[in-house]
């Protein structure tokens, strides 16, 4: 499977409604039986403008420049991360899960 | 003392690799027709480029990655690759106008005419670009094009009406009988000859092949908040020695030889010498400057290596995109279309793509993940904003005006 | 064994369009695009491999651009088959915000093909190429 078959997938709830577009993929570090690490994915994010995002206003690490930080948290407050476990198909382009949209977590914890 | 003598290299560098054929086509157009009301194009243009270059010499010394390698991962694969598109044409009509502007130099001292220098000027930049060391390259160059200073003292040696040029600075309106557009897109085409896209690239190319690192921030920063106003000074001189001797007599610039009849008027011959060495120097080197970077942008953006400190087969395709440039480029020249014409079309063409190439530099030196402690500061980034919206209006303006005003007319 | 800078992150963050840096420090490409190993009940994907090329940028770029240059990629290719360029994720050796180091040579790649056939067919033909 490649992550050019889950990003930009449209995202239905259980519920038939839609959630958002895939933008993102979210991966955590499992440690593995004999040592090593592997990369698992966690969670599709999916919602509004995934450029913001993608420039890296997602998270608090951006210093500016006025009015992009605002702007941008702004057209991502619509953004959910669906975790892995609650997808029950995927036929690109389309990717049905298992909960309803306003069971969903927003997208990206915020670090500093 | 190795340092103070290295960083005035690189400042006097820097003067004379401001100044290309845009600067001296457009300056000389300007100056002949609407006197100094221009003026203020050019420092707009020379603030703006300071500016732009610092950010992006700044990201460049602390990521030890040049620009381009940014933009990709920024912007993400589709508007990155319409960035790539627009930088590689636009790298290629300047080429172009610079492969011309060498051919028009060699027609001005020789008489033989410009299209039997044309092949020849390609080669000459690409066998530079092939195998000379890049220190030696710029710095000849740099050098040998400061003899530009020769358009300010001939505006000590005209007659020259000091209190009319600065007042046309101070209070710029359009001049008596010139059509409002045509002044506005001149304005533009100064602006757009100071803020060239290939010269950020190759400043910070240039940078990296040069090994900057954080440590070489200040030395950077000479090179840009010295070397490139000064440069914009000389634009302006050129401006200006046109205004006494060319203005009076109505002449339309469209000749190189025009650009340079203030300083014959000045000091005949010994005047000529310097000026066809200095615009020889600063349009030869532009061009092999766009053509390495039109290698750099490709290179960088896909991942290949990339540049003259690896030997030619450790950066194959990197070699490979600089040789094609320079093949298409010479080859467009050579179907005779006006050198002067290609150059205003690259430099207004070029004002319109600066947004995108100056915002993904904006917003990474804003990553203070990246950038740690030399992250933007506040007023750097009030400036940039404020840049950043100028030039979205330019860009906006540009290709109308192109339109209406028929390129200048 | 790979050394992970975040141990939570995205793929735009730490790996799509990331410049791929091989053991001498030479630059290997960039990823295009990245391989998981297929879902099972229970098991979420892993990253498996990374992907370079042609025949995988095109698919990211989507659209009737992307078909074209996969179409064009799968031309150049000088073996057969369509499955892009593979770095298998063993050997990355170091992922940080600004490229990914590897364990190998870009020599030893995959993707080195394009870049031998250059250096062979055109650059290595011009005098003076050996500086």
């Amino acid at each position: 499977m490649r992550t050019s078959e889950l990003i930009g997938c449209q995202v239905y709830d259980t519920a038939g409604q839609h959630v958002g577009t895939v933008h993102d993929l979210h991966f955590r570090l499992r440690p593995q039986p004999g040592g090593s690490q592997a990369c698992q994915l966690d969670a599709l994010e999916c919602g509004g403008i995934g450029f913001g995002h993608r420039l890296g206003y997602g998270e608090n690490a951006m210093r500016g420049p006025w009015p992009f930080p605002q702007l941008f948290r702004y057209l991502a407050r619509r953004s959910v991360a669906v975790p892995w476990t609650e997808v029950t198909a995927v036929n690109r382009p389309r990717i049905d899960i298992s909960s309803r949209r306003d069971q969903l977590q927003p997208a990206r914890r915020q670090r500093t | 003392m190795k340092a103070v003598l290295s960083m005035t290299l690189g400042v006097m560098t820097a003067i004379g690799g401001f100044v290309d054929i845009g600067n001296l086509v457009t300056s000389g157009i300007t100056g002949a027709r609407f006197g100094m009301t221009l003026a203020w194009a050019v420092l707009v243009g020379t603030a703006g480029m300071v500016l732009f270059a610092e950010m992006a010499g700044r990201v460049t010394a602390v990521t030890r990655k040049p620009i381009f390698h940014v933009v990709r991962e920024r912007l993400g694969v589709r508007v990155s690759l319409v960035n790539a598109a627009a930088s590689t044409f636009l790298n290629l009509i300047t080429l172009a106008a610079e492969i011309g502007g060498v051919s028009l130099v060699l027609q001005m001292v020789t008489g033989i005419s410009y299209l039997i220098w044309v092949p020849l000027a390609g080669l000459a930049a690409w066998l530079v670009i092939w195998r000379m060391p890049f220190q030696w390259m710029e710095n000849i160059f740099g050098l040998l094009g400061l003899g530009m200073i020769v358009f300010v003292v001939a505006l000590f040696r005209l007659p020259t009406d000091w209190h009319a040029l600065w007042h046309q600075v101070i209070s710029p309106a359009v001049p008596a009988g010139q059509p409002a557009p045509t002044w506005w897109f001149y304005a533009v085409s100064l602006i757009g000859a100071c803020i060239v896209p290939y010269q950020v690239i190759f400043f910070s190319s240039g940078g990296r092949e040069e090994g900057w690192t954080s440590k070489s921030i200040t030395e950077m920063r000479v090179n840009a908040l010295i070397g490139f106003p000064l440069g914009g000074l000389l634009s302006l001189a050129i401006m200006a020695a046109a205004v006494p001797v060319l203005q009076p007599l109505n002449i339309q610039v469209s000749h190189l030889d025009q650009v340079a009849l203030p300083v014959a008027s000045a000091f005949g011959r010994a005047g000529l010498a310097f000026v066809f060495v200095s615009f020889f120097a600063a349009t030869f080197a532009a061009a092999a400057e766009s053509a390495l970077s039109s290698g750099y942008s490709v290179a960088q953006y896909m991942g290949w290596s990339w540049g003259k400190r690896h030997p030619p087969s450790a950066a194959a395709r990197f070699h490979l995109v600089c040789l094609a440039s320079v093949i298409a480029a010479t080859a467009f020249t050579l179907t005779t279309i006006d050198p002067v014409t290609v150059t205003i079309f690259a430099v207004v063409l070029g004002a319109a793509a600066v947004p995108l190439t100056y915002f993904p530099i904006l917003i990474v030196a804003n990553d203070a993940r990246v950038m740690g402690q030399r992250v933007n500061r506040r007023w750097v980034n009030a400036a940039g904003t404020f840049f950043l919206t100028i030039m979205v209006v330019v860009s906006l303006v540009s290709v109308p005006l192109l339109i209406i005003t028929k390129a200048g007319q | 064994m790979t050394r992970w800078d975040e141990d939570e992150f995205t793929a735009n963050d730490l790996l799509l369009d990331r410049e791929l840096i091989d053991c001498h420090g030479m630059p290997a490409g960039r990823v295009d695009d990245l391989e998981l190993s297929d879902p099972e009940p229970g098991e979420p994907p892993v990253l498996t491999a990374l992907l370079c090329g042609p025949t995988a940028f095109g698919p990211r770029l989507g659209g009737r651009l992307g078909t074209w240059w996969q179409a064009i990629g799968r031309r150049l290719r000088l073996v057969s088959g369509s499955y892009p360029n593979r770095i298998d994720a063993g050997l990355i050796d170091h992922v940080d915000r600004l490229e990914i180091t590897l364990l190998a040579a870009r020599e030893h790649l995959d993707s080195y093909r394009f870049r031998r056939w250059t250096e062979e067919k055109i650059i290595g033909r011009i005098p003076g190429d050996t500086t």
